[in-house]
């Protein structure tokens, strides 16, 4: 087989890879974007860049660590970090009602006002913990703590335990 | 520390969103390996996050792939013509030696050649030659001189002889 033959296979092996990639988690990452940025248009072009840059290592998104869809979301943010200053903190408040990430959100909307601003924080505005704990004047543990907690409210809203 | 209590610290939660440090990640992976109920907690952390996509997923617009699969060839476009320029300039001899895994191309040779255009070749034959012209020339009327300078000589005692 020739060269250029395997480079081409490779090149549609490439397509399909992120093809089934979009397939299985475009829908997901489309809505935490929209999430984020809250315009259509904006989190469909975002979504075309991270699969853009998905598509450089397609590999690399089925091999160990994290799982498929905590990859793309990181990708999301690192594309997102410029944006983030623009975008307002979350929380389910009469003053923030409408604000990003909290409308239709019933996950969100179960969390008290410091777990939703730890969670958001953390998933959608791409803050360290450092950060959070500077903000909330608590320890790092703390807001780990905390985070656990709205994992927790998660798994409950989902019908499960909140055991392991 | 017991294996439950770093469960419940919340670093597997920091970890999934993407806000564990490189050392907490590296200890993670580590421990991981070695407790089957991480690795299972972190699925369930994982399985939580997915639901939570899929609860906010948003379904892409229809045209939404093709601008993914444009980009994405357009990439694989240009990955080929600069593999392809590569290998062209390396068969030319372009590039002297690329040393494996070394992202740069050396472009200072060790040789102590030198390259040079064909028609450089008849400026140093006629170069040569006019030196060799001009090198005859000078003997032969180095010589003249000399046999001038000795007839000269002879006159003047021939003539002084006269006088006397």
């Amino acid at each position: 087989m020739s060269a250029r033959l395997l480079a081409k296979t490779r090149d549609d092996d490439r397509l399909l890879s992120v093809r089934s990639l979009y397939d299985r988690y475009g829908a997901m990452l489309l809505g935490y974007l929209f999430e984020i940025v809250q315009d259509k248009d904006v989190a469909e072009q975002y979504l075309v860049e991270v699969f853009n840059d998905a598509a450089k290592t397609p590999a690399g998104y089925s091999q160990g660590g994290l799982n498929t869809l905590s990859q793309l979301q990181q990708l999301a943010r690192k594309k997102l970090a410029p944006y983030y200053q623009t975008v307002k903190d979350c929380a389910v408040e009469p003053a923030n009602a409408g604000s990003a990430t909290t409308q239709n959100n019933k996950y969100l909307s179960q969390m008290t006002p410091q777990q939703q601003h730890v969670f958001c924080g953390l998933h959608y505005h791409g803050k360290s913990i450092t950060v959070l704990a500077i903000e909330l004047q608590k320890a790092e543990d703390d807001i780990r703590k905390i985070l656990k907690e709205s994992f927790t409210l998660i798994r409950k809203a989902n019908g499960h335990t909140g055991l392991y | 520390m017991a294996i439950q209590d770093y469960i419940e610290s919340g670093i597997l939660e920091a970890y999934v969103i993407g806000a564990a440090s490189a050392d907490e990640v590296k200890e993670l992976l580590y421990l991981k390996a070695q407790y089957p109920e991480i690795n299972t907690a972190l699925q369930q952390l994982e399985a939580d996050m997915e639901r939570v996509a899929q609860h906010m997923a948003i379904k892409p617009p229809p045209g939404t792939w093709d601008k993914i699969e444009q980009e994405i060839n357009g990439l694989i476009l240009r990955e080929d013509t600069e593999a392809d320029t590569f290998e062209q300039k390396r068969d030319r001899g372009d590039y002297k030696r690329h040393k494996a895994g070394s992202q740069y191309i050396e472009v200072e040779a060790e040789s102590t050649y030198m390259r040079l255009h064909k028609n450089w070749k008849w400026v140093f034959w006629t170069v040569f030659a006019l030196a060799k012209v001009f090198l005859v020339c000078s003997i032969y009327f180095y010589l003249e001189n000399r046999q001038a300078q000795e007839n000269i000589k002879e006159l003047k005692t021939e003539l002084h002889q006269l006088k006397k």
